[in-house]
């Protein structure tokens, strides 16, 4: 799995013509910038190659290790690297009878409709926020970090989500979450750091407020968009708290069905500790990981198009 | 606190807000365990004269009949089901529940035809809040503090902690209509034996119904093709606590990655019914010494210390999760472990998976020994699963929700038990050519359900894979439960162990804990116990000894 | 360019770092060129003046005075930015200060199926009986230490490799790299501490390399001693490449003409990453430093509980298991919501305090303290 690695960073360092046009594409190095020394080079391969091998390794044997049988699992102590009868079997547990397929399509339409509606709440109150003489900002970013120190607790808000009548609907999945005191702080802090001479000039020019949103910050913004979005669809994706609070088990989320196969391996007290029922097998459970990462694989990529460098330059420039 | 956990905002600041709550989360089942510190509802003088009648349904021809003291009756093969409910116990009306739930989430009511096949048997619906039984104790109380409460509520023994009160404020007195002879409307539950109905009784008043088990967890299990290769037919034969020294040495081979014991915290239980420390309490004659103020309990953790130090049990096993043991045992990496006897069964029961995993492989119950050449004492600590209680309602309304449980608790061998457990033949299960109901993929799923946690009746052995593991098990009951003792205290209530008696209890439990692991020494467990006793364990005595005397 | 050459100033570099553009609270380029105009000023902390300077610049020193009119026109001039903060001060309000209310069951021992007006009001019993107990200090030691560690080895690890990610010229790798580090915040803990165990445990790979190497065995798992680090370490693996996104983010506001100029200037790799790209994240890293020191009492609770019996309470006990086993295991909602609020109180001192600081030295930190007026 070192491979792919190994070989762009070989590239970096003595790039042979051939390996140059092949990621020429990719390479980012300015003009100004001065060739590394080899020396140097090969350390930060190396220590590039060590660190994903550190996080895949684990990955990889949770992998593994969810495609293997129980008897092979038993027999490595838990963990498989490379099974030798490799088996679906966890899988088709897991997805057999469509409960799991359907809380997947909730689970995604209950991130993409929390996300957006986030992002709007905290973008709009990230701008008001970063006026800097706002009437009565000071009071209102207060407000906001307050709540990251202190907690309601449950059941006041259980009886708040009750009132608003959003008992055993999606909405208390979604509203109760709807905006981070720490997200919308990051949001203000880059909004703060645009140059605000642009603005200034479109007020001049006679553009609003909120044109000046839409029109000049929001572009300027894609990547701590991106980045606050990615924050919040993790947040939904993999909340189960309130789930298990405000809704009942036909209307869960993916996060919900999956936390109950895992649990069930968890740690348990001593006397009487009587089964009720049987601990899923590891593989079910290693599956179960699987499945809950493989929307932040295939969403990621396309994310990441807005973690690029140098986004706010070419716009200050152009 | 670090950076990257804190970009992930809400949902971190949900878990703290839960902090321990969502903890919950994770340890609900083991609070639920918790035995050693959690004190069963019940109250002090049960008049027996209010209990229900037991009245036995019509014999059902167990291959191992049952025994009076509480023996299960074991199956090879589902016996001719009969009907036990004639009348539907709703009448187009609707009822609520709160439950646990272990493992999948059901198929909802529209997809789900074993349900439809069950409500219409019913007459009417049943909305279920099905919770995650880790999470139980959060969710109902706070439901309890939206004030809606369900028609039916299970109490799983850690979810309400004020009992009485509880139960007097918010739930109906069932004696009324379940007292004596009363009960024989409701022949079900009739059925469920007298001892299962202690556990139901509050303040002199019946508030509950039993969720049945079978009276012993057992003291776990052994790995019987490693025993018999050193030398030993079964447990029961080692002579004494020298012997099993002996034998857990012989069994111990590190470096073929084989040891003798590994439990999640030791598996002292096997240790504990050796030893023959009390359950949880000792009554002597209206004296009450708490299991881990006597000689035999701290006997039982100075030989785990022993035991340990002599590297017979698996390096850091004590923070093993059960995964990790299941495991271990499976592989026949660890000899002997402590989990509950339902384990046994079932298609991942130990019955089934040492063989599956290796051939030559066996696992059997283990069947405790006196530590002084005498017999063992085993704790009758699964007697019930839970109760379920009853929403204040009016006469006509508790009639039907007892009807409903009526219908729940039909005892195996009826075709309701096979309903609700099973499905709907056809589409949930197969007949075999034995007739034996073979669950479908969809039936696992249909019939996740939890109605067998809103009623139940008392439960037998079956396992219709091999006769073997049926005779196994109901003989390892035959032998544990004639060993056991009751917690004197199960049906007694003391508001201070209530509300602190975890608290209390946990530095006894570390101090225990630390003890056999070699960071703290025998003083050290003395001191906590000392601690204990001042600081609130000699007042959950006072309250229970009166409770007891009254 | 001055601003570039007086960012080269090695002095510069403790400095105010919001001469940069790039810089996450860059005060916009009228106060730019006054700093530039100044440029001894940095070494002068704490005036009151210059804190308000920081966060109103001289632009806001010149316009207050124009704009300070009535409320009702400050509020006429600003009602579009206040229309749009207006939802998001309505959930903070609806979701989080109503329900707040309920920390009253603080002061109560309060029951469930009583609600919160039939519940018996016992003062400040809740707070004394934590207080008291000794094991309490025991957990609060124990929370100070692991966040106290996390803080010095685990909060700039992200940073550095923010740092080592964003040196990777490739893009292609560069995206492979930080998705495969981004992973493991994906996992549960139970997971986690099961494959750690399997690694370092006293059965696992890490002790029998050491004995075959003739050393000593060493259990990572279960010494008390270890116990801080193991969390630690653990903490890294799960979290540090998630925690890279927010400071990837900030290194990519830093301003490229800073970097083109400094090279041209003639300074080196080095140079430029302590003298532009670290003053250039400094406001973001600063944030987060003191958004972190308002949870320093909670350290990852299921991570720890998991692992709390291997190492005994001694060691392992911390604030929020304490809650757990001391107050929620028993339904104590009062006891449990006593630490909640302690642990609020300390937070927000901690914040306040650290903000504080932040402008002492010339950071923004989270929240202007002066106000422009």
């Amino acid at each position: 799995m070192s491979t792919p690695v190994a070989n762009p960073s070989n590239a970096l360092r003595a790039p042979r013509p051939t390996l140059r046009q092949r990621w020429e594409a990719g390479n980012e190095r300015p003009v100004w910038m001065e060739k590394p020394k080899p020396a140097m080079q090969l350390g930060k391969a190396i220590l590039i190659v060590a660190i994903c091998f550190m996080a895949l390794y684990p990955l990889f044997a949770v992998l593994a290790t969810s495609l293997s049988s129980q008897t092979e699992i038993a027999n490595n102590n838990g963990l498989v690297l490379f099974p030798k009868e490799p088996t679906l079997a966890a899988y088709q547990t897991i997805f057999a009878g469509g409960v799991v397929t359907n809380a997947l399509v909730r689970s995604l339409l209950i991130t993409l409709i929390g996300t957006a509606l986030s992002l709007v709440v905290t973008v709009a109150m990230a701008y008001g926020l970063s006026r800097r003489n706002l009437v009565g900002g000071r009071f209102f970013l207060m407000t906001a970090l307050f709540t990251m120190l202190f907690s309601p607790g449950i059941i006041p808000s259980f009886l708040m989500v009750k009132e608003l009548g959003l008992l055993n609907s999606y909405a208390a999945l979604v509203l109760p979450t709807l905006m981070s005191a720490f997200n919308l702080v990051v949001v203000r802090s880059f909004f703060m750091n645009l140059p605000q001479e642009l603005f200034e000039a479109a007020k001049i020019d006679g553009a609003g407020d909120f044109r000046i949103l839409v029109q000049m910050v929001l572009p300027l913004s894609k990547g701590v968009l991106a980045v606050v979005g990615l924050f919040y669809a993790v947040s939904y994706w993999n909340a189960f708290f309130n789930a298990m609070l405000y809704l009942n088990d036909d209307k869960w989320p993916l996060s919900m069905i999956l936390r109950q196969y895992v649990l069930l391996g968890q740690p348990m007290g001593d006397a009487g500790a009587v089964a009720e029922i049987a601990v899923p097998s590891q593989a079910i459970q290693m599956a179960v990981v699987v499945v809950s990462l493989l929307p932040i694989v295939i969403v990621f990529p396309f994310l990441q198009r807005y973690f690029t460098k140098g986004v706010l330059t070419g716009a200050i420039k152009g | 606190m670090n950076a990257a956990t804190r970009p992930a905002g809400p949902s971190r600041r949900n878990f703290l807000s839960v902090a321990g709550v969502g903890a919950l989360a994770l340890f609900g089942a083991g609070s639920l365990a918790a035995c050693g510190q959690r004190t069963v509802a019940g109250v002090s003088n049960a008049s027996d004269a209010l209990l229900p009648t037991t009245i036995p349904l019509k014999a059902q021809a167990a291959d191992i009949a049952g025994t009076a003291d509480g023996v299960p009756s074991a199956f090879f093969k589902y016996p001719k089901a009969f009907r036990s409910v004639e009348k539907a116990p709703l009448n187009g009306t609707k009822i609520t529940a709160i439950t646990n739930l272990f493992g999948t989430a059901p198929n909802g009511r529209g997809s789900n035809p074993a349900w439809q096949a069950i409500e219409e048997r019913l007459g009417g619906t049943v909305e279920i809040t099905s919770v995650s039984s880790d999470d139980y104790d959060t969710k109902f109380n706070t439901v309890v503090a939206g004030g809606d409460l369900p028609d039916l509520m299970l109490n799983n023994g850690s979810a309400v902690k004020d009992t009485i009160e509880f139960l007097q404020a918010k739930c109906a007195d069932l004696t009324p209509y379940l007292g004596g002879d009363k009960i024989a409307a409701y022949p079900n539950l009739a059925a469920i034996p007298e001892i299962f109905w202690k556990n139901t009784v509050q303040a002199g008043k019946i508030y509950s119904l039993p969720i049945p088990r079978n009276l012993t967890g057992g003291s776990g299990f052994v790995n019987q093709t490693m025993l018999e290769k050193v030398g030993v037919s079964s447990t029961a034969d080692i002579k004494d606590k020298d012997d099993f020294y002996r034998v857990a040495t012989a069994l111990t081979d590190p470096a073929n990655n084989q040891w003798a014991l590994g439990s999640t915290k030791f598996g002292l239980t096997m240790l504990h019914h050796i030893f023959r420390t009390p359950n949880v309490w000792r009554n002597d004659g209206g004296k009450l010494t708490r299991a881990f103020e006597t000689e035999e309990y701290l006997a039982a953790i100075e030989f785990a210390a022993k035991l340990y130090k002599d590297g017979l049990y698996v390096p850091g096993s004590e923070g093993w999760t059960k995964s990790q043991m299941v495991n271990a045992f499976i592989a026949g990496k660890v000899a002997m472990i402590y989990d509950g006897l339902p384990a046994y069964t079932g298609p991942t029961g130990y019955g089934r998976s040492l063989p599956a995993a290796n051939p030559a492989n066996k696992a059997v119950p283990f069947i405790p020994f006196g530590h002084d050449g005498g017999k063992a004492q085993t704790w009758l600590d699964n007697v019930t699963f839970g109760t379920v209680m009853l929403k204040q309602n009016d006469e006509a309304k508790l009639k039907e929700v007892l009807g409903v449980a009526n219908f729940l608790a039909a005892p195996f061998g009826s075709e309701e038990y096979l309903l609700l457990n099973y499905g709907v033949e056809g589409t949930d299960y197969t007949l075999d050519g034995n007739g034996n109901p073979i669950a479908t993929e969809r039936g696992l799923l249909d019939t996740a359900v939890p109605w067998k946690y809103l009623a139940a009746p008392q439960q037998v052995v079956f396992d219709p894979s091999n006769k073997e593991i049926a005779t196994t098990l109901h003989s390892a009951y035959s032998k544990l439960i004639p060993l056991g003792v009751a917690n004197p205290c199960e049906t007694l209530f003391s508001p201070t162990d209530s509300s602190q008696g975890s608290k209390l209890g946990q530095p006894v439990s570390d101090a225990a804990t630390a003890f056999i692991a070699g960071r703290g020494d025998m003083a050290g467990l003395k001191a906590a116990i000392a601690a204990w006793k001042t600081s609130g364990g000699d007042t959950i005595r006072g309250e229970y000894e009166q409770a007891l005397a009254s | 360019m001055s601003s570039s050459s007086k960012t080269l100033d090695p002095a510069g570099s403790a400095g105010p770092a919001s001469v940069l553009p790039g810089s996450a609270q860059a005060p916009g380029a009228p106060e730019k060129s006054g700093k530039a105009g100044n440029p001894g000023e940095h070494s002068k902390h704490g005036k009151p003046s210059k804190t308000g300077k920081r966060s109103g610049g001289a632009r806001n020193a010149r316009t207050a005075a124009q704009r300070r009119g009535s409320l009702w026109s400050r509020i006429r001039r600003d009602k579009v930015m206040l229309a749009l903060i207006l939802p998001g001060f309505a959930y903070f309000v609806v979701f989080h200060y109503v329900p707040l209310a309920g920390n009253i069951i603080a002061f109560l021992d309060y029951k469930p199926y009583l609600g919160f007006v039939d519940s018996v009001w016992v003062g400040l019993d809740n707070f004394s009986a934590m207080f008291k107990d000794a094991a309490f200090w025991v957990a609060l030691r124990n929370t100070l230490v692991i966040t106290g560690l996390q803080l010095v080895l685990f909060f700039p690890v992200p940073i550095m490799l923010a740092l080592l990610l964003n040196s990777i010229m490739s893009k292609r790798i560069r995206k492979f790299v930080q998705s495969v580090v981004y992973l493991p915040h994906f996992i549960g803990w139970v997971i986690i501490v099961a494959v750690f165990s399997e690694i370092l445990g006293a059965t696992g790979v890490v002790p029998h390399v050491l004995q075959s190497l003739g050393l000593p065995r060493f259990d990572a798992m279960t010494t008390p001693e270890f116990f801080p680090f193991l969390v630690t370490i653990q903490s890294v693996w799960k979290d540090a490449g998630w925690g890279t996104i927010i400071f990837l983010a900030a290194l990519m506001n830093v301003d490229q003409e800073l970097y083109e100029a400094a090279a041209v200037d003639g300074a080196g790799p080095w140079h430029r990453m302590w003298n532009i790209t670290m003053p250039g994240i400094m406001p973001v890293v600063i944030l987060l430093l003191i958004l972190n020191l308002g949870s320093i009492l909670s350290v990852g609770f299921e991570q720890i509980v998991l692992q709390r019996d291997n190492v005994g309470p001694g060691a392992g006990e911390v604030l929020d298991t304490y809650v757990y086993f001391h107050g929620i295991q028993d339904g104590q909602w009062g006891p449990a919501a006593a630490v909640g609020l302690v642990k609020g109180i300390v937070g927000l001192f901690l914040v306040l305090g650290a903000n504080k600081l932040a402008h002492f030295f010339g950071q923004e930190g989270v929240y202007s303290s002066g106000k422009s007026k």
